[in-house]
């Protein structure tokens, strides 16, 4: 794979938190990342944007996404289960990247397959470290198109 | 929480002991004393019960045909024969009563049951060999006229000093291990076997014995006054003693059946004076008596101990269903406050969070002046959630561990004042339907799922003239109170979660919430007995149905 193909993921950010998303975003900026930042507020939000539901337009693989657990309406934990349901969306590469240090949710996550956990607090006031982490990813790893 | 607690204890009906349940019934006495008195009445108005027998000549027997002769003997012997079944017909339910003793002893390990029953057994294995001896059955040489009377006494001295000896053992032997008592009882019955059996043989092998028979003398059998004085005593004195020490049916069976052998003692001693005779018989048929009763008293024992078991088991079926059910109890309550833990964490963290990124991105934008503008509002806003976060986990956390104060209401102009108190947009609308009664309620609860429901319905329409109607409706012991709006409704699957601690359906940036109020509605709910339920579709409008108990509020301990 070429350079060009490589900047063209997306990367999906679905974050329920203004600021956290915001963050992200930031860290985007700072790190003068160029790829398409998409953010949907929960579970539901984020499959409309996978499946191009609801009036949004569907989203071109390859894309990552990076996921939230506590959010409303439908939680990553959900929305990793509708994705591994989904033949279509199977193979998605799920970064989760949460408040929450529980056993249980790592475990339940890395049952659903996700590339990584990265706990919220364990990173200070910025999401740098994970979208280098993201960066390096998505530039060394191939992705399913 | 659950409104019912279940009774943990079990057996709390069978530990009290109903003193008529180690009695035989007060009617068995009666049967017992009118048997007993029977034969005695019945030979005053004129019926005899003396086995005559036909005697025959033996001369003329000689040119008979063989049956004819045979004939002749039965007919002859027939003071035998009634003497050896009324005998036998004892043996067998001292049989039975040994059976039934030791089945006893194996369901409630007393040892009394096995005790007496061998003591009884004993006595009537003493009795067999004496029938045994009678009919010639086992070598004898003794006259019969003196055999049968003298074993008989013999019989009835052993009968009497076994169970004496059996009850005395039961009160002053100290119980030891259970091996040792079984081992030591074993020995007693086997020494006590070989014993009677050697008294029937001696008797029976030894050409003299003594005179039994008076008949002209007032005691018409002096060696039965010994058994009728040692029963009478047992009867009056040893058995309603031990009855009393060791409280049983079969324990008072034990003392009923004194009345037959005194009886049978009786009969023996003053009336009969040669074999076979009235008295003779009759003192023969009762004591199937003296053994009988004891036996109805085991088996009524029997019955109560095995209906006992039944009940401890299923009391003990109840209990474990009981634990089972708090167990599972106990199991949702701790996954409750797991879950509650990590949501608190979770939730409490964000604005944290949210802080410490405004802070640093102040100082990343010292320079941008319009970024600053922006950043310090955002910042008060989380300083601000955070503040409402903690306050309403308070609330939740005391629901229900204050007495609140309770007053008269009237449920429709108080959420008329609620509603009012809300400030909706002036474009709102408040209906109220139904009528309910006037009704005594802790005040601050009430107030607290109204308030909650009506600030919902305001905060999430999605039109600036939204209608809220309130109906209210009197049933049994509750009020129902039904909160519907015409805004945007909840989809089905969202009607559980709406419940739970911090969940919104709506990201905190859009609409400002903590997610508490319904979770505060419905635990208020639960602490105080009633319950809600949501009715709901996307686009439809919502209804909550809140069912609020009006009858007196849980007492404390189950309210916390």
């Amino acid at each position: 794979m070429n350079q060009t193909v490589k900047q063209d993921v997306t990367l999906l950010v679905v974050e329920d938190d203004d600021l956290d998303a915001m963050a992200i975003k930031r860290s985007f900026k700072a790190l003068k990342l160029l790829n398409p930042l998409i953010r949907a507020k929960d579970g539901v939000d984020a499959l409309e944007y996978l499946r191009g539901e609801n009036g949004k337009t569907k989203l071109n693989k390859p894309y990552i996404i990076l996921l939230d657990i506590n959010m409303p309406r439908m939680n990553g934990i959900e929305l990793l289960e509708a994705l591994r349901k989904d033949p279509e969306l199977s193979d998605t590469v799920v970064f989760i990247l949460t408040t929450s240090a529980a056993d249980k949710d790592i475990m339940t996550a890395y049952s659903k397959h996700v590339a990584g956990y990265v706990v919220k607090s364990e990173i200070k006031s910025s999401f740098l470290e994970v979208i280098e982490l993201v960066n390096c990813y998505w530039k060394i790893v191939a992705l399913p198109t | 929480m659950p409104n019912n607690p279940i009774n943990l204890q079990p057996g709390s009906e069978a530990t009290f002991v109903n003193s008529d349940v180690l009695k035989m019934p007060s009617y068995f006495l009666y049967l017992v004393i009118f048997i007993c008195a029977a034969p005695f009445t019945l030979s005053l108005v004129g019926v005899n019960f003396a086995s005559s027998g036909t005697p025959f000549d033996l001369n003329q027997a000689a040119d008979w045909p063989k049956h004819q002769q045979l004939d002749a003997f039965f007919y002859r012997l027939s003071g035998a024969f009634t003497h050896t079944l009324l005998e036998w017909t004892a043996f067998c339910a001292a049989i039975f009563t040994v059976a039934l003793a030791f089945s006893h002893y194996v369901m409630s390990k007393d040892y009394t049951t096995p005790v007496i029953g061998a003591a009884l057994f004993l006595a009537g294995c003493m009795d067999a060999f004496h029938t045994l001896a009678a009919n010639r059955l086992i070598e004898a040489v003794a006259d019969n006229r003196n055999l049968i009377p003298f074993t008989w006494a013999i019989c009835r001295i052993f009968n009497a000093l076994i169970l004496i000896g059996g009850v005395s053992l039961l009160l002053f032997r100290k119980q030891k291990s259970s091996e040792a008592n079984l081992k030591f009882l074993c020995f007693v019955f086997l020494v006590s076997a070989v014993v009677a059996y050697s008294i029937i043989h001696y008797c029976a092998v030894s050409a003299v014995l003594p005179q039994t028979q008076y008949p002209d003398s007032l005691i018409t059998r002096p060696y039965d006054v010994i058994p009728l004085v040692l029963f009478a005593l047992a009867g009056m004195f040893l058995f309603p003693y031990f009855y009393r020490q060791q409280p049983s049916v079969f324990a008072h069976a034990l003392v009923i059946a004194m009345i037959p052998e005194v009886v049978v003692e009786l009969h023996m001693a003053f009336g009969s004076s040669a074999l076979f005779d009235h008295n003779f018989n009759i003192a023969h048929f009762l004591k199937i008596f003296a053994y009988v009763v004891p036996f109805c008293g085991l088996l009524v024992d029997y019955i109560h101990t095995y209906q006992a078991k039944e009940r401890e088991a299923e009391e003990r079926k109840k209990a474990e269903i009981a634990l089972k059910i708090y167990t599972k109890e106990l199991k949702r309550s701790n996954d409750d406050l797991d879950k509650f833990a990590h949501i608190a964490s979770h939730d409490l963290k964000a604005p944290l969070r949210g802080i410490d990124h405004l802070a640093t991105w102040i100082e990343e934008d010292r320079e941008d002046q319009e970024a600053l503008q922006e950043h310090i509002p955002m910042m008060h806003q989380r300083i601000g959630r955070m503040e409402r976060l903690l306050d309403d986990l308070l609330t939740y956390s005391s629901i229900g561990k204050a007495k609140e104060s309770s007053a008269e209401i009237d449920v429709l102009s108080r959420v008329r004042e609620i509603y009012e108190l809300s400030a909706p947009p002036v474009t709102f609308t408040l209906k109220l339907e139904g009528e309910a009664p006037l009704f005594t309620t802790e005040v601050a609860p009430f107030e607290t799922v109204i308030r909650n429901l009506i600030g919902n319905t305001i905060k999430h329409h999605d039109r600036k003239d939204g209608i809220i109607t309130v109906s209210v409706k009197a049933l049994n012991d509750v009020i129902e109170i039904i909160v519907a709006d015409d805004g945007p409704g909840i989809a089905p699957e969202y009607h559980n979660k709406i419940f739970e601690v911090f969940q919104t359906l709506e990201p905190r940036d859009k609409v400002e919430g903590s997610g508490i109020g319904l979770a505060l509605v419905k635990k208020t709910l639960e602490s105080q007995g009633g319950s809600i339920s949501v009715q709901s579709d996307l686009g439809r409008g919502t209804k909550m149905i809140v069912r609020w108990k009006t009858d007196n509020p849980l007492p404390d301990e189950l309210a916390t």
